[in-house]
């Protein structure tokens, strides 16, 4: 799923690490989710968006959520 | 955060219990041996690196547990540090395929392992299809736990 959490971060001067302070998450989940490869929770979706100050809708591209190709294995 | 600091230190005392049990258990038997035998030196070789191999199978991960959940304990930071990393969902999630990968692959490899064993060893075939029936009827059980649950 595509995510505005990279630019938000960068026009911000906000390191992963601290986003990911900040949500109680690991850098990791943060990298995963600004590279596409791990969708983030409903209630992750929220604090990110909450921290960034924006909608959910307006972080997270929704347009191609039909498309999700969920890892079934 | 006040609630994980009591998980951890619960978690503390049961693997400082665990360590202290596996090694006194370890010791006793090697002693009753060494009793049995006459001597320590008379005891088979192969009783005394079952023994070792218990105890440093034992010991070990309890040791480096009682480590880091006393760094944890003494340090607030390392304590939120342990909370992110236990609680982070993408950390949960890749546990979660971890352990429904191994399940599959152990089933699998049982699997083969039954009827490569068919041709050989009716007691180890026998054995493969218990162990498969239990995996299975927990399997089935924990299913209807947790579908209950949640």
């Amino acid at each position: 799923m595509k995510t505005q959490i990279r630019e938000l971060r960068k026009k911000r001067r906000i390191s992963q690490e601290e986003l990911a302070k900040a949500v109680h998450v690991t850098r990791h989940t943060i990298t995963s989710i600004e590279n596409e490869k791990y969708i983030a929770s409903l209630p992750l979706a929220y604090k990110i968006s909450r921290f960034f100050g924006r909608s959910i809708e307006e972080v997270f591209d929704f347009s191609d959520v039909e498309e999700i190709d969920y890892d079934i294995f | 955060m006040i609630s994980f600091k009591k998980v951890i230190e619960r978690r503390l005392f049961i693997q400082i219990v665990k360590a202290t049990v596996i090694g006194v258990l370890v010791i006793v038997a090697l002693f009753i041996k060494a009793r049995l035998a006459g001597s320590i030196d008379a005891v088979d070789s192969t009783e005394i690196s079952i023994l070792v191999g218990l105890l440093v199978g034992g010991e070990v991960p309890s040791l480096r547990a009682i480590r880091k959940y006393r760094q944890s304990l003494s340090s607030p930071a390392l304590l939120e540090e342990l909370h992110i990393a236990e609680t982070d969902e993408r950390n949960r999630m890749v546990t979660l395929k971890t352990c429904r990968a191994t399940v599959q692959l152990t089933v699998a490899l049982l699997g083969f392992g039954g009827i490569v064993a068919l041709f050989f060893s009716r007691t180890v075939l026998i054995t493969i299809g218990a162990i498969l029936i239990v995996i299975l009827l927990s399997y089935v059980g924990l299913w209807l736990y947790y579908s209950r649950k949640h």
